[in-house]
């Protein structure tokens, strides 16, 4: 069964990268006006420059590719974050919004909107969102800390409160926001259109500061699961690798929701799914949620953009194929089947 | 091997351990009995670094707990908690396998001696029919025998046991008391425990710790101290002190 495991892991890994390498190609391929995956490659590695039509070379370089690409950082980024937080607060129900990550993101968003703030041009959104984030994150970690000590129950219980506190705001900034809340509203739905490099870059870097971060706790990560006892007693600072993992993954996501909206679900069903294909241990799970949270976030996303006759908002999109197939998985585990 | 001088230690309310002195020696193995409440868990918590804030002193092989990092700490000491339980399903091997993590290099791989040590463990404790299995499919007792396995891979000569065999069978109860009693003679291994079965403690103990209230009301030669009338002072019931075999041990009854 162990042997087996590790194949399995391997297995997925390498799956993993050629599924992502492919999907790339395939979906920037895809859309209202169809690109030969030949030509796709050709424009992506500059091969032949003569040869590609500018509109297909502005297609692919500049609108489809920042926007796949956003939308692979940004389940990467949701799966390795819910990732942690199930492993470090013990509890498989976290999501990357537990720490009310997404409620102060949102009152953030919706208070540049009605504000009609643009400090920062088209970004004073998005740094409104992350810098709301990060204010509820530290609300949070200040609230749960007692002692020098920090907790699981008490900062999920922390979450729920900040998380309450900041959705009244946001509710509130709706009720006052007239003609302006169908774009608090179409905000919180989540959407990777019209994304660019600048903001794939600001996302990848973070990102994969976090995903270095989390390779390096993984072990510690694992010995967390056995309990606060088992964990000081081998030797693991709990408290602080707590705490460093935490703040980051809640960094990453902040990021991710800043950029691209609520997005729901992935950040709790890829971690699960991921548990079901090569087994629990966090070293290995970090590199598979990663690739694959890139796959299957960008999989629903290159639906509702270039299969379903009319965009939906991704962010419903995740929730209303996640839930099902959430509760399908739950089943089959629950009768004893694997996967 | 330890030394703990006037430790107290409080919460918001309540004084929980109020002046403990103890000094415990290399190679023995110690046997904390108590009421419930009476402090013995925290005790063994603040010893083994589990609990920091405390006040007083203790030195662990002569070196100040407080200065101790965290993961030296655990290649001195190790824990085997009272209950055990995770909801995520790593197998019994990985569990077994992070008892190595104090003595690893960040990113190393186990090397040959830590397989060796693995697999004596696995054998000595009976661990082969379920060290594939997911610990979260286990019974209690077996989850209590994994996390023991754990603890002894660890490799340290001071070891605390807090009501370790609770959940057990008596088969597993005493082979796993008898392959600790086994390490204290062969390995100089220290041994702490905790327990609530004064058979148990009568049959492996060298010295018992009689804890009440927060306070250490007797210590001394298990013979000596775990007596009828010790007893009857510190848990308010009667007992008996049998001999059979040449083993000696106490019955309690009310």
């Amino acid at each position: 069964m162990f042997e087996m495991e590790k194949r399995r892991f391997r297995i997925w890994l390498i799956s993993g990268i050629a599924i992502f390498s492919v999907a790339l190609l395939v979906y920037a391929g895809m859309g209202y006006i169809k690109i030969p995956v030949k030509d796709v490659f050709e424009i992506l590695f500059n091969l032949n420059p003569e040869k590609v039509g500018m509109t297909e070379w502005v297609i692919v370089r500049e609108v489809r590719l920042p926007r796949i690409v956003v939308s692979m950082i940004a389940g990467a980024a949701l799966s390795l974050s819910g990732l942690v937080f199930q492993g470090v607060l013990l509890n498989p129900l976290a999501d990357p919004y537990t720490l009310g990550i997404s409620a102060g993101a949102s009152f953030g968003a919706a208070l540049a909107i009605i504000l009609k703030l643009s400090f920062l041009g088209g970004f004073t959104v998005q740094l409104m969102a992350f810098v709301f984030a990060i204010i509820s994150l530290s609300m949070v970690l200040k609230m749960a800390t007692f002692g020098g000590k920090i907790n699981s129950v008490s900062l999920i219980l922390s979450g729920v409160i900040i998380g309450a506190f900041f959705s009244a705001g946001l509710t509130f900034t709706k009720y006052i926001a007239g003609d302006e809340v169908a774009s608090i509203v179409f905000w919180l739905m989540g959407s990777f259109s019209s994304k660019t490099w600048s903001e794939a870059l600001i996302m990848g870097i973070v990102t994969l500061l976090g995903f270095l971060v989390f390779i390096y706790y993984g072990e510690e990560m694992n010995i967390l699961s056995l309990g606060e006892k088992n964990a000081l007693s081998m030797g693991v600072e709990t408290s602080r690798v707590r705490k460093i993992l935490l703040v980051t993954a809640s960094i990453i996501s902040a990021v991710s929701v800043s950029v691209c909206g609520i997005i729901g679900f992935v950040g709790l069903i890829v971690p699960h799914l991921m548990r079901f294909l090569v087994g629990t241990d966090n070293k290995k799970l970090i590199f598979i949620c990663a690739i694959w949270g890139a796959i299957i976030l960008s999989a629903a996303d290159n639906l509702v953009r270039a299969v379903l006759p009319n965009e939906i908002p991704i962010g419903i999109m995740t929730s209303l194929l996640g839930a099902p197939f959430f509760a399908f998985i739950f089943r089959k585990r629950l009768s004893g089947g694997r996967l | 091997m330890i030394k703990a001088e006037n430790i107290n230690y409080s919460v918001p309310g309540k004084n929980i351990i109020k002046g403990v002195d103890l000094h415990i020696k290399k190679g023995r193995f110690y046997g904390i009995l108590g009421p419930n409440g009476s402090g013995k868990t925290t005790l063994m918590d603040i010893i083994c670094g589990v609990i920091a804030d405390y006040h007083g002193s203790i030195e662990v092989m002569g070196k100040d707990l407080k200065k101790y990092h965290k993961k030296d700490l655990a290649k001195v000491l190790a824990l085997v908690p009272q209950n055990f339980n995770t909801s995520f399903s790593f197998n019994v091997e990985e569990i077994l396998e992070m008892g190595r993590y104090p003595h690893k290099k960040k990113f190393s791989f186990l090397g040959k001696e830590d397989r060796e040590i693995i697999n004596e463990v696995v054998k000595e404790l009976e661990l082969g029919s379920i060290i594939d299995k997911k610990i979260t499919d286990l019974s209690g007792g077996e989850r209590q025998r994994a996390i023991f396995g754990k603890a002894l891979i660890q490799e340290t000569p001071i070891l605390f046991l807090d009501e370790s065999t609770s959940n057990l069978d008596p088969y597993y109860a005493h082979s796993l008391l008898k392959k600790v009693r086994d390490r204290v003679e062969e390995k100089n291994l220290t041994v702490i425990s905790v327990f609530h079965d004064f058979t148990l403690a009568s049959l492996y103990c060298d010295e018992i710790i009689f804890l009440k209230d927060g306070k250490v009301v007797k210590i001394g030669e298990t013979e000596h101290t775990l007596t009828p009338e010790n007893i009857k002072n510190v848990f308010n019931i009667n007992s008996k002190m049998m001999e059979s075999d040449d083993k000696k041990f106490v019955i309690p009854y009310m």
